[in-house]
């Protein structure tokens, strides 16, 4: 594996010089927003470095902040920054193999028996060797990798984007390359080298004169090195290490942060270059040159401990990047408006990464429910706790359905699209939907709290399966051509998922519903005679029916034509038939009188497990035409969660039939 | 429920499809391209209405320090970068002569990065013939302060276009067949 060779070459050839200090927060407020192209979409480093730095750590939680600081050592300062605690084993005997590892090498600086994390170095030094076993499990299909393997692999995939990513910016890194002073006086074309060549970009003027007097040197003498002089062997040295620091640049091809000028004024509609991608693909242009020298400046201060410097370096790139300098994008007034459109969605990008409206919903919707849990603990004849909580439990629920909306929002801002169009956006649509209908029955139904109580305990648990996807992938992700409309992603899509929205209401309804019956009974009431709470469960199953009924038809229409077929048994199409079946049989048993209120309660319930099939589910089976859609690691949970439902929906239907029975007090349905 | 909730309802949720259609009906911003750049992209040519060209001062072979914009201004031309030592030049080189000979409207600016003179001098004696035209002008930047520095040109030959008004119109990167582009330009 040529990673494991270049790793060791970041580690030694380039660790000239040390950082002095520290960057603080606030000297990263320009780095952090200048742009990259990754994935597909121009996002802030910011972004970046988190996107890698939780996909490293498996933790969807991590500060922004941390995330930009280890970028930055990343780049400007790769062989400190590799033996930064980065990478989580979560496989047990992936880890001890590891462990194992590291014991027997006598390396101090790799052996930390009491970090949990390991860092770059540690993993070199464990893939040392293990080039074929690799290469192996990569020719192998997912399915047919052990869970060892696999885990193998995906550590290995995750270590060679660190690698690459720390090779970034090594054109421009002091180097520590070795040269006798022999061999310089013989082969180096000027006499003042050793002041001239501190990084690779500045060798790579007197390359081609030492490859030249390498290759006569090997065809006089052949190419064994211990045939050569001293002043020889230092040259093929050299040569050798020019070699290595290019083949680790052709793989670091991820630091796209460089505009392809040369392809037009548009920044988004061209392609961008890594530093190394330029320099070897000779896009070249003159704006480069002074946008890199900005970048170089950000390496001597950051190397330097120069917070000042470092912080007017990186205004500047950003100012050049967004043309903001003086006449750079005069009498182009569509790159200015490109420009400007860039500037304003890397500061909303920064917005949304830094208020993180999706946490923010979920503490809301915690602190509603448990202040709705005071109301309800509270005694009745307390009237100023209980309006006080209530109050309280209204403004949170309030704050969090805001949150919700406000992520949505700015989310179809970054991406200009609608708000549904990838598995994490589903999930927050459905959510605020769930919970802004429920909050309107709240409102329209006397303020009862548990309306208000269930759609944020939906959203909430919705919220918290969401942050699931957050730590392997970019959730502002780039749209697949085949989902590339507009108007179909506003009509059947929005139909579709808020129809599941309304079909999680349903579900949550009908839970209050059994456990407002039971707690009733337990206390010996009498039930009400309206029932209204159930009267809306029983409506918004209609309404979730008519809205899931509507949203397939219309994915048939778009199917057709993007398919060529109206209906094809797919399993998301399966799925979404599955729903509606579900809906209209338990409508059709109540409408023929066949199913009592309870039994068609108790249906409702388990909606979420259909719902759940039908969203989640086939996206498992990894087969059918929604590709984009498949995902995997979450059969065990949907597993979990469908017994834990049945359980609980018989457990309700259960209680209340043997409260019912025991105390006579039921419905008449 | 009554009939006011249902109609409120179904507002809310046409006003939410309304507003994302009529909002975002621009283009979608698909993924950009992210194509491989590992590879030299050898006879690419790039061509758009570029930025203005970064003027420099370079010595020509006789030691005689020329201005950029004051040999293109008003003809444009080229800005050719090159070296002895790199081997496609040694194809090019006579063409791009034989191609400024031919076209003498045009000026073309050859910056060598050769660090001695003599080996400029050495690789003209072995592959020009004649002497050269007087619209190609070398102009010799040893430490790479122009082509590396101002043009960021790694990978040799590059060919920069230039206009009268000395802005940038495109760029060439590796080797240019310039007897087909002579005969481009003469056809109707």
């Amino acid at each position: 594996m040529v990673a494991i060779v270049f790793a060791l070459a970041i580690m030694t050839i380039l660790s000239a010089g040390a950082a002095k200090a520290n960057m603080e927060e606030a000297d990263y407020r320009h780095f952090r927003k200048i742009p990259i192209l990754h994935e597909g979409r121009l996002k802030p480093l910011e972004s970046f470095a988190a996107i890698h730095y939780r996909w490293f750590q498996g933790d969807a939680g991590i500060q922004k902040d941390r995330a930009v600081d280890w970028l930055a050592k990343m780049v400007f300062e790769p062989s400190l920054a590799a033996f930064l605690p980065v990478f989580e084993v979560q496989n047990p005997a992936l880890d001890d193999a590891i462990f194992k590892k590291l014991k027997d090498d006598d390396d101090d600086r790799l052996r930390d028996d009491a970090e949990p994390l390991y860092s770059m170095a540690q993993l070199t030094v464990f893939f040392q060797g293990q080039e074929a076993r690799l290469n192996k499990i990569a020719g192998m299909a997912q399915a047919e990798r052990s869970e060892y393997a696999q885990s193998l692999y995906q550590l290995s995939e995750k270590y060679q984007t660190a690698l690459s990513i720390s090779a970034s910016l090594s054109l421009f890194l002091p180097l520590d390359l070795q040269i006798s002073e022999m061999a310089v006086k013989r082969y180096a074309p000027v006499d003042d080298y050793f002041e001239n060549a501190k990084s690779f970009m500045d060798l790579s003027a007197y390359e081609p004169a030492f490859r030249e007097a390498l290759m006569a040197i090997i065809q006089d003498k052949g190419d064994d090195i211990q045939s050569f002089d001293e002043g020889e062997q230092s040259l093929a040295q050299l040569v050798f290490s020019i070699d290595q620091i290019m083949a680790g640049g052709k793989r670091a091809q991820l630091f796209k942060i460089l505009p392809a000028y040369w392809e037009g004024q548009d920044l988004y509609q061209k392609n961008w270059l890594s530093p190394w991608g330029q320099y070897l693909s000779g896009q070249g242009h003159p704006k480069h040159a002074r946008y890199l020298e900005q970048w170089q400046g950000m390496i001597k201060a950051f190397r330097s401990g120069d917070r000042l410097a470092f912080e007017t370096h990186s205004q500047q790139a950003l100012d050049m990047v967004l043309g903001r300098h003086a006449g750079a994008q005069d009498g182009f007034e569509e790159a200015q408006n490109s420009v400007d459109q860039l500037a304003f969605q890397l500061n909303v990008e920064i917005l949304y990464n830094h208020l993180r409206p999706t946490n923010k919903a979920m503490i809301f919707y915690v602190m509603a429910l448990l202040f709705m849990a005071g109301f309800w603990v509270g005694h009745p004849t307390r009237q100023k706790w209980r309006y006080t909580t209530k109050m309280l439990a209204w403004g949170f629920a309030i704050a969090g359905g805001f949150m919700q909306l406000l992520a949505i929002i700015i989310r179809m801002i970054l991406l200009a699209r609608p708000p549904v169009t990838t598995l994490y956006e589903s999930i927050l649509f459905v959510a605020a939907i769930a919970f802004w209908f429920a909050f309107f029955l709240y409102q329209r139904n006397e303020r009862d709290l548990i309306y208000l109580a269930l759609g944020s305990a939906a959203a909430l648990i919705l919220s918290v399966i969401s942050s699931v996807f957050l730590v392997e992938q970019d959730s502002l992700q780039m749209l697949v051509a085949v989902l590339n409309t507009n108007f179909w992603l506003a009509t059947h899509v929005l139909i579709i998922t808020a129809g599941y929205g309304l079909c999680i209401l349903t579900a949550f309804l009908a839970h209050g519903w059994f456990i407002r019956k039971i707690i009733y009974q337990k206390r010996g009431l009498r039930p009400e005679k309206r029932d209204p709470l159930w009267r809306i469960t029983y409506f918004m199953a209609v309404f979730a029916l008519l809205l899931t009924s509507v949203g397939t038809i219309l994915g048939g229409i778009w199917a057709d034509q993007s398919w060529g077929r109206f209906w094809g048994w797919d399993p998301k199409e399966n799925g979404a038939l599955l729903i509606v079946l579900w809906l209209a049989w338990l409508i059709h048993g109540r409408f023929s009188g066949a199913m009592g209120k309870k039994a068609l309660t108790a249906g409702f319930t388990y909606l979420n497990v259909i719902v759940g099939l039908a969203w989640f589910g086939v996206n498992l089976l990894g087969v059918g035409l929604h590709s984009y859609g498949f995902t995997s690691g979450i059969a065990l949970g949907l597993i979990g969660f469908i017994i834990l439902q049945t359980i609980v929906t018989a457990g309700l239907w259960g209680g209340y039939h043997f409260l019912e029975t025991k105390k006579g007090l039921g419905d008449q349905s | 429920m009554n009939l006011n909730a249902i109609i409120i309802f179904l507002v809310i949720l046409l006003a939410l499809l309304i507003g994302s259609l009529v909002g975002l009906m621009e283009p979608l911003q698909i993924r950009l391209s992210e194509q491989p750049e590992t590879q030299i992209k050898d006879g690419a040519a790039y061509e758009f209405l570029g930025d203005p060209m970064p003027d420099f001062t370079l010595q020509n072979l006789e030691g005689e320090a020329l201005q950029a914009s004051t040999l293109l201004e008003g003809k444009g031309g080229f800005v050719h970068f090159w070296a002895s030592w790199c081997a496609p030049c040694v194809v090019e080189f006579p063409e791009l002569v034989h191609y400024a000979a031919q076209n003498q409207d045009q000026v073309i600016l050859a910056l060598s990065t050769d660090f001695k003179k003599e080996d400029i001098e050495q690789f003209l004696k072995r592959h020009i013939q004649n002497d050269l035209p007087r619209n190609f002008v070398i102009l010799h930047d040893p430490d790479g302060q122009v082509s590396k520095g101002q043009f960021q040109t790694f990978r040799l030959p590059e060919t920069v276009t230039v206009d009268a008004d000395l802005n940038m119109r495109g760029k060439y990167i590796g080797v240019v067949d310039w007897a087909s582009k002579q005969e481009d330009e003469k056809s109707p």
